[in-house]
């Protein structure tokens, strides 16, 4: 024991030991040289003599280090370094496979660093496990005329976000938030800020320190004593980033102000009390500051709702806190259900989970996907291993003879197998941070929150390669090489020395070769298969017609440094907009409360007037539109029947609306809708719209969905009056569409000058061409296609090599026998279609097995599919056609090579 | 008949001899000890000097013998290495046993004879 002590502390002083050695075997040779000088030998033949008495320095060095440390530790280095020099001496075979690996690793690593970083790391706030989001369940019977269908928010009752937070002991915190967007001038420009208006128990839930300054106290919520304003990290930035920032106060002001904002007081100055530090960001990534907002009933007694987070108690969960919540409601409000439409009326669901949730199901299996694709590589290497361990027999014999024994050989062949897949590791770690870097770009996004928060990627910016992933990747490079280097190592460890030594003839090798090349064949065309559908699926979504065109259309909008009313904000958008179309190079020119793909939907209930008698039409909603009336035209939305909105319709003329062909389709099938008349605004003050057109459909809020029902009423029809309850002209600001020839930036400049000439502060922010919203709209799909496509154009990439590789070992083998095929009278065309028919054999077991597998496992995709079923038979054929044209392409080489045989040349070699 | 069986004895054996001849002649350097052992065994080419230092290690590291550099009359630098309490023992008890062995062999060589 001692002496292992000893050992093992020899091998960790390894470096100061071979210097002692050095200096004494420095003396030694000197008092030899000093022995043979006595002796009468000349000073370098002393020297030469003195050297050879001693022996070669390094091996005695080896001999003394292998006596100093720890054998298996000492064996290791050396079979190291026996590796390395094998491994020099074949660089072909070397770098296959350490590329192989490195692509499976790499690949891994790359998509691992993604899972961990987004589904995995927890939230960045203190015990972010035990934080939920509350989804109420309220039955029909409770919303409007109660004859709707049940609803699902993701928002509570203020009453019984009130009482729960009095009386709730399951859990420890709640808190309610409202986004809040407006406008704050910094240094003359108009700049936009998205917010959250926050309850009192909002920051001490998340438990976060402040950067600089604090956040808010609890008599900062009462209303009038609630000016603060605390500012997000990249917020800060703008302000110049310093702490001089506290104490600074700052107007809100805008055109957006409109129901996202009823938090923020426009025009009144909220003086800065704290900054967050980097990366806090709740509950979106788009929350740039942040004010007190306290959750308040509304005056007149009807149902608001804010959306709520809480912290459960410790050791409560979520299931048990909402039989609580919804108690706690039945008991503040009298008998009332728990259970809606068989779901429990509250849902608590993990903030993680719900922030993650959309995208999970893709990024698992695009990490089954990767996971494939190591398989593959890992069979591959297995394969060519097999293939050099079967032609280093006979040194294997050799080093067996002189007295290695089968563990050590093991111990060679696996090291040598570690080292591969150690190398593979690191150049994967290399190719993972480009992996991490592809799918930043890949999955980055326009980010904008009014195109949809589904189209933006969850927790993006957190996305790195960390200690996890390097973690990940140092253990699945072991397991790799575990995992090859394994089967290898055990088959040839058990040396046959003699027969070794001899012949190596008949080596059952090639049958497992063959059923590796078809397990390798089989599992990549469960990924071509995937990868079929998610590239069909997205060549489908983006080749569909939007119902508009997207190209040379410019949009954005305009911020102001004042706080405009509605119809204020009208007459802007009208200047603004007939000096856009004064600009030579535009061709039209529009504005409207939404553009397509904007996520802004306002369903009402269509009436119309038959006859006499008005009827609603139950269930049936339309969404609305408020567009000027070169909308249709700038956007590209045709007229199918009758006429477009025009000059004409304006305010205080007959009104008039324009339907589109699915609303004509579903409500007025059988008629001619043009000339109805539709009734807009709430009942006693009904407005009535006399149809004049049909437009197109346009896929409003997705290219995925189908066209709804949609009107568009000229905006400057639309009243503004209180009492006729129509929805907000611009809830988030009006939008800007320009047609035009010129360039988008040429374009966006010259309205920048118009808006500055109206308002000197006036900035345009959210600038995008059509293209790149509805290429932002399609962001995840096209990112799902591109990865699993690579990663399946890899698997087939080394599907292919390693059928290669086995067709061509398996013809250097049986060279001999070809031979003697030959010159017993075989034909060329015999001996290629015996090599092609195995290889054929071999891709048509693999397909099979394949598609079968494919079959079973394609419905996960289903979601992530449009426009075609997880069992698209035209996918699976076209993946098993291409599977066998490549196979047969990567046989066609060896048989050919096979069909050359020259018997006389065969039979002599041996 | 392998490699790795051969070195063993070897090493047994050197550790013995090492040990004897610190025990007789007192602190020595590998040099020293290299000139005595070819010496002794009458035949120059058996040992090569630095096959040794791993005997040298080894025994050091067991605690039986320890090394300090010196000066030697020729005022070299040298690493002298002399026998400990512990080695003492040792070298009791592995004469001890090298007898016994020895003795086992020699008298089954020559009842094989």
């Amino acid at each position: 024991m001692r002496r292992f002590l000893a050992r093992l502390i020899g091998t960790a002083r390894q470096a100061r030991a071979d210097a002692e050695l050095e200096r004494e075997m420095a003396a030694h040779l000197a008092l030899l040289e000093d022995g043979f000088r006595r002796r009468g030998l000349a000073a370098a033949d002393a020297r030469a003599a003195a050297q050879r008495a001693l022996g070669s320095a390094a091996y005695a060095r080896d001999l003394h280090r292998d006596a100093r440390s720890v054998a298996c530790l000492d064996d290791l280095g050396r079979d190291l370094r026996y590796a390395l020099r094998t491994l020099r001496r074949a660089p072909g075979f070397t770098f296959v496979v350490v590329m192989t690996l490195a692509l499976g690793i790499g690949a891994n690593t790359a998509i691992f660093s993604v899972v961990n970083s987004v589904l995995i790391r927890p939230l960045p706030y203190t015990d972010s496990a035990r934080l939920v989001r509350v989804w109420e369940n309220v039955p029909g019977a409770e919303i409007g005329n109660g004859k709707g269908p049940n609803r699902r928010y993701a928002a509570m009752d203020v009453a019984d976000l009130l009482a729960v937070s009095e009386r709730s002991r399951a859990l420890a915190n709640v808190a309610a938030f409202s986004f809040a967007r407006a406008t704050i001038t910094i240094d003359g420009d108009a700049t936009r800020m998205d917010g959250f208006g926050v309850s009192p128990g909002f920051f001490p839930m998340l438990g976060v320190a402040p950067l600089v300054g604090r956040t808010f106290a609890p008599e900062e919520s009462i209303a009038g004593g609630d000016r603060v304003l605390v500012l997000a990290y990249d917020a800060w930035q703008r302000f110049g980033g310093d702490a001089r920032v506290l104490g600074r106060t700052v107007a809100f002001t805008g055109n957006s102000l409109g129901w996202f904002s009823d938090g923020i007081v426009p025009e009144v100055p909220y003086t800065i009390v704290g900054v967050m530090p980097p990366g806090f960001h709740f509950p979106y990534d788009n929350a740039q500051f942040w004010i007190p907002r306290a959750p308040a009933r509304s005056p007149d007694g009807r149902p608001v709702r804010r959306e709520t987070v809480a912290r459960l108690a410790d050791g409560v969960t979520p299931v048990a806190a909402a039989a609580e919540m919804a108690a706690i409601r039945s008991d503040v409000r009298g008998a009332s259900t728990s259970m809606v439409g068989g779901r429990p009326r509250y849902e608590l669901i993990p903030v993680q989970d719900e922030l993650t949730g959309p995208v999970r199901p893709a990024l698992l299996v695009l990490m089954a996907a990767v996971g494939v694709v190591l398989l593959i590589a890992c069979v591959n290497v297995a394969n060519l291993l097999l293939a050099r361990t079967a032609s280093r027999q006979r040194e294997i014999a050799v080093r067996a003879a002189i007295g290695a024994g089968p563990g050590r050989l093991v111990r060679q062949l696996i090291t040598e197998s570690l080292l591969l897949a150690g190398l593979g590791g690191v150049l994967g770690i290399a190719l993972a941070f480009g992996g991490v870097r592809l799918f930043r770009l890949l999955a980055t996004t326009l980010g904008r929150s009014d195109l949809g928060l589904a189209s933006v990627f969850p927790r993006l910016s957190e996305v790195s390669v960390d200690a996890a992933a390097l973690g990940y990747a140092l253990a699945v490079s072991i397991a790799t090489g575990l995992v090859f280097g394994l089967a290898p190592a055990l088959r040839h460890a058990r040396p046959r020395h003699a027969a070794l030594l001899r012949d190596l003839s008949a080596s059952p090798r090639s049958t497992i070769g063959g059923s590796l090349v078809v397990v390798e064949i089989a599992l990549a065309t469960v990924l071509l298969v995937g990868a079929g559908l998610l590239i069909t699926s997205f060549v489908k979504l983006s080749t569909v017609d939007p119902g508009f065109e997207p190209a040379h259309v410019l949009t954005f909008q305009v911020l102001q440094s004042t706080s405009p009313r509605p119809e204020e904000q009208r007459v802007f958008a009208e200047t603004f907009v007939e000096r856009l179309r004064g600009v030579p190079e535009v061709q039209s020119a529009a504005y409207g409360r939404q553009l397509p793909l904007v996520q802004l939907q306002d369903s009402l209930t269509v009436t119309l007037r038959r006859g006499d008698v008005d009827v609603t039409l139950a269930g049936e909603g339309a969404d609305v539109r408020f567009v000027s009336r070169d909308y249709l035209k700038t956007m590209g939305i045709p007229i199918v029947a009758g006429r477009g909105l025009t000059e004409a319709d304006g305010e205080g003329r007959p009104g008039v609306v324009v339907i589109n062909d699915a609303l004509a389709r579903r409500s007025f099938a059988g008629s001619t809708p043009v000339g109805q008349i539709i009734l807009f605004g709430p009942q006693g003050h009904r407005v009535p719209l006399e149809i004049v057109g049909v437009a197109g459909n346009v896929r409003q809020f997705g290219l995925d969905r189908a066209p709804e029902p949609q009107y568009f009423m000229d905006i400057r029809q639309v009243p503004t009056d209180p009492a006729l309850r129509a929805p907000p002209l611009f809830p988030v600001g009006a939008y800007y569409s320009v047609r035009a020839t010129a360039d988008a930036g040429a374009i966006a400049a010259a309205a920048r000058a118009i808006a500055r000439q109206l308002d000197p502060h006036a900035t345009l922010t959210d600038v995008a061409t059509m293209e790149q919203i509805v290429s932002n709209s399609i962001t995840r799909p096209r990112m799902y296609a591109a990865l699993v496509g690579v990663f399946a154009a890899v698997a087939l990439a080394l599907a292919v090599i390693g059928l290669y590789g086995v067709m061509a070992y398996s013809v250097a083998q049986r060279t001999r026998e070809i031979g003697v095929r030959v010159a017993l009278g075989a034909e060329r065309r015999d001996v290629m279609r015996l090599v092609l028919r195995r290889s054929l054999l071999l891709t048509a077991a693999g397909i099979a097995l394949g598609v079968a597998f494919a079959a079973g496992l394609t419905r996960y995709l289903e979601s992530m599919l449009f426009g075609l079923r997880p069992l698209d038979a035209a996918t699976f054929a076209g993946v098993a056609a291409m599977f066998a044209a490549a196979a047969t392409l990567a046989s066609y080489v060896p048989a050919r090579r096979a069909a050359s045989v020259d018997p006389l040349v065969a039979l002599r070699e041996e | 008949m392998s490699l790795v069986e051969r070195i063993e004895i070897l090493q047994g054996t050197l550790d013995l001899i090492v040990l004897r001849a610190l025990a007789t002649m007192g602190p020595q350097h590998a040099y020293g000890l290299a000139a005595r052992l070819e010496q002794v065994a009458e035949h120059p080419l058996m040992l090569n000097q630095g096959t040794l230092y791993p005997a040298l290690v080894r025994l050091e590291q067991n605690g039986w013998i320890k090394g300090s550099w010196q000066k030697t009359e020729n005022n070299r630098d040298a690493k002298y290495y002399a026998i400990t309490r512990a080695g003492t023992r040792a070298l009791e008890k592995q004469t001890d046993r090298w007898h016994r062995l020895a003795g086992l062999v020699n008298k089954l060589l020559v009842d094989e004879r």
